[in-house]
């Protein structure tokens, strides 16, 4: 059975990739990741992570990822060795001496990052012979060309079916490093590939007022080349986003989850259902990358401000009552009495309609405006622990 | 050391001949008039190999295998192809931003490389770190625009066919519209998709002597013929004679827009963020 790989930026979104239908979660420690404003995990938060992971049958891998200068090269082997004491299944690397030392020193897996831009049998040929357990694969590769690696490899593969693009070859990117001195390759990346860009032609600018040059990508969304990938039976399927909120998490995860599993039961509805639920996420304008082939005008973002914000996620359920029908809440958006609300769990989804909010000494409120703010209000529908709501 | 040209202009080849030790090619019926005047033909495969590709460059390298030229890459799986075909000890490995530690120098050059790319982003300080702590064989660039950028996508012709104009794929640069000022970064598109480079040049003249390597790469993109010759014969001389102070004022006449990059300046970490 094929992987869903999420990403987790917290213990928090960690528990609900999973409990939403993550088979797997990568993660960042504070140590060699690349996402250096992602709120990355302590040991201890990563031992918690991986006795939940596990006690779900879920996995977790760590993301070791940075390029390493010279004073980064120390306590590395001993940092690994405490991963794999908190449980870690796997180890995501770009550098050959962190998966070599995963490799000979410890019993995790060795995942190849995609920053080392796999494109080919003999990328993979290479790392297969370092002793590597899986390869991701660079996300410039269209269907037919996974199809033709898969056909000649017996590697691991993972594949990226969900979220931002690196728009150069990623781990060869400098653009933000020497635009910004922030390296992207050590965790800084200043996103410099999507800024806007006056063209010019010798010393005369082409771009028409206002209609800037843009290097940018979409994000990637798979959802159409979902069944030929599970055909070609690649191990994993991965979304992005560890710095993504947990609303983005549940709803990306749990589409996901639902697209395999019916088309795994021979259930495959139409795709715009599937977009339909994705959709209820905030999101950036979104494509196919090169999964269908040669990037287009339609992959390209020119209006770097077409992203879609999403305020529906109102709050997530701490506990139902079944007596008294009372259900306690922390608030993540603001919303008032007499709403609409869809909940949206993982493994139901409802509507309820709300008449009342209450604090915590029963007084009612007007609004739920705080964020964090812990209320209830009561209802008939059984709410269960972790799951979301949004405005209907 | 071993001064290693790559020339957008070949008709200034035998005049440079004297001078340098190499030549990196992109056409292989340039390998013959190298050989010729008794340089290093290095050929470059600096591009990432696709799956149906990888027959096409087996056949390549096979048809020039019998020549004395070297083999310049950026991908591994190149390097992987190139060992099964018994060329690994002609190949020069430069994955430009990859290595920058003496760890990862090490595990790459007890493959067989012949020499390693250093990357662009680290300190000189920390480059001659890796090459005190290995006995590899370097490959840097010490002058030229260094490239920053490399995409898959044709992003020029995506976008003239977005504004509905043609635009000619020469002589291209960009600007960033909002922050950071009228600075110009030369952008190139052909079939393997896009590059873009630095908006200054790297100039190691001063530093050439005590920098350990085994190529210096120069590159004469975007510079005049008569100023690339000039600045061969600095380094020619930097070398030979190791007194640079005259040099340097012959550089300063050149005016020509050299900054140091990351020579002396560590990038951001951004490590109290942890």
């Amino acid at each position: 059975m094929v992987e869903l790989l999420a990403p987790a930026g917290d213990l928090e979104k960690l528990k609900i990739a999973i409990l939403y239908g993550a088979n797997a979660v990568f993660i960042g420690g504070l140590r060699f990741s690349l996402r250096s404003r992602a709120s990355n995990f302590t040991i201890e938060d990563i031992k918690e992570g991986c006795a939940f992971a596990h006690k779900h049958n879920a996995k977790v891998h760590v993301t070791c990822n940075i390029v390493m200068h010279e004073i980064d090269t120390e306590e590395i082997l001993e940092y690994l060795k405490e991963l794999e004491k908190a449980g870690v299944d796997a180890v995501i690397a770009s550098s050959v001496t962190i998966l070599k030392l995963v490799i000979e020193n410890t019993t995790m897996a060795a995942h190849v990052s995609t920053q080392t831009s796999c494109t080919s049998q003999e990328t993979i040929a290479y790392y297969q012979e370092l002793g590597a357990n899986r390869v991701v694969l660079a996300r410039e590769l269209t269907l037919d060309e996974i199809a033709e690696i898969k056909d000649k490899t017996n590697m691991e593969l993972e594949v990226f079916i969900h979220g931002g693009m690196c728009v150069s070859y990623s781990g060869r990117c400098m653009l933000s490093n020497n635009m910004t001195n922030r390296d992207a390759n050590r965790g800084g990346c200043a996103h410099s590939c999507r800024w806007c860009y006056n063209l010019y032609e010798g010393d005369e600018r082409i771009n028409p007022d206002g209609d800037y040059f843009a290097v940018s990508s979409k994000d990637l969304c798979a959802i159409e080349a979902i069944p030929r990938l599970l055909e070609l039976g690649i191990d994993s399927f991965k979304i992005e986003g560890r710095m993504k909120s947990l609303h983005y998490i549940a709803t990306i995860v749990k589409t996901y989850r639902t697209l395999i599993d019916d088309i795994t039961m021979g259930r495959l509805q139409d795709f715009n259902i599937y977009k339909e639920m994705m959709s209820k996420a905030e999101n950036r304008l979104t494509s196919t990358g090169f999964l269908l082939g040669q990037p287009t005008i339609e992959e390209q973002l020119y209006d770097l401000d077409m992203s879609i914000p999403n305020k529906d996620f109102v709050g997530i359920v701490l506990n139902y009552d079944e007596e008294t029908k009372m259900a306690t809440i922390e608030q993540r958006n603001h919303f008032v009495p007499n709403s609409s609300l869809e909940v949206f769990g993982p493994n139901h989804t409802a509507i309820i309609s709300i008449t009342k909010i209450y604090d915590k000494d029963h007084i009612a409120l007007d609004a739920a405006r705080h964020p964090r703010q812990i209320v209830y209000f009561y209802t008939d529908y059984p709410l269960e622990k972790d799951d979301l709501l949004r405005l209907n | 050391m071993k001064l290693i040209c790559k020339l957008n202009n070949l008709n200034t080849l035998n005049e440079l001949a004297p001078y340098i030790h190499g030549v990196l090619l992109e056409d292989i019926h340039q390998i013959e008039k190298v050989e010729a005047l008794g340089l290093i033909p290095i050929l470059m495969l600096d591009q990432m190999m696709f799956p149906k590709e990888v027959e096409e460059y087996e056949n390549l390298i096979l048809k020039i295998a019998h020549t004395s030229c070297l083999f310049y890459i950026t991908d591994i799986g190149l390097g992987h192809l190139l060992k099964k075909l018994g060329l690994i000890e002609r190949t020069i490995f430069d994955p430009k931003t990859m290595i920058t530690n003496h760890l990862d120098a090490e595990i790459y050059a007890s493959y067989g490389f012949h020499a390693l790319g250093i990357s662009n982003e680290i300190t000189l300080k920390d480059y001659k770190a890796i090459l005190e702590k290995t006995n590899i064989k370097a490959f840097y660039q010490v002058f030229g625009y260094r490239l920053m950028f490399t995409s898959r996508r044709k992003l020029v012709s995506l976008y003239s066919e977005k504004i509905q104009k043609l635009i000619s794929l020469d002589n291209l640069s960009i600007e960033e519209a909002t922050r950071l000022g009228e600075e110009r970064y030369p952008i190139y598109e052909d079939q393997y998709g896009t590059k873009i480079y630095r908006n200054h040049l790297i100039c190691l003249l001063k530093e050439i002597i005590d920098l350990p390597m085994e190529y210096a790469f120069l590159d004469d993109m975007l510079i005049s013929s008569s100023s690339f010759k000039e600045i061969v014969s600095l380094f020619y001389s930097a070398i030979e004679r190791g007194d640079i102070s005259s040099l340097l004022e012959r550089l300063d006449k050149l005016k020509l827009p050299i900054s140091d990059g990351f020579s002396y300046k560590d990038s951001v970490y951004m490590k109290e963020e942890f």
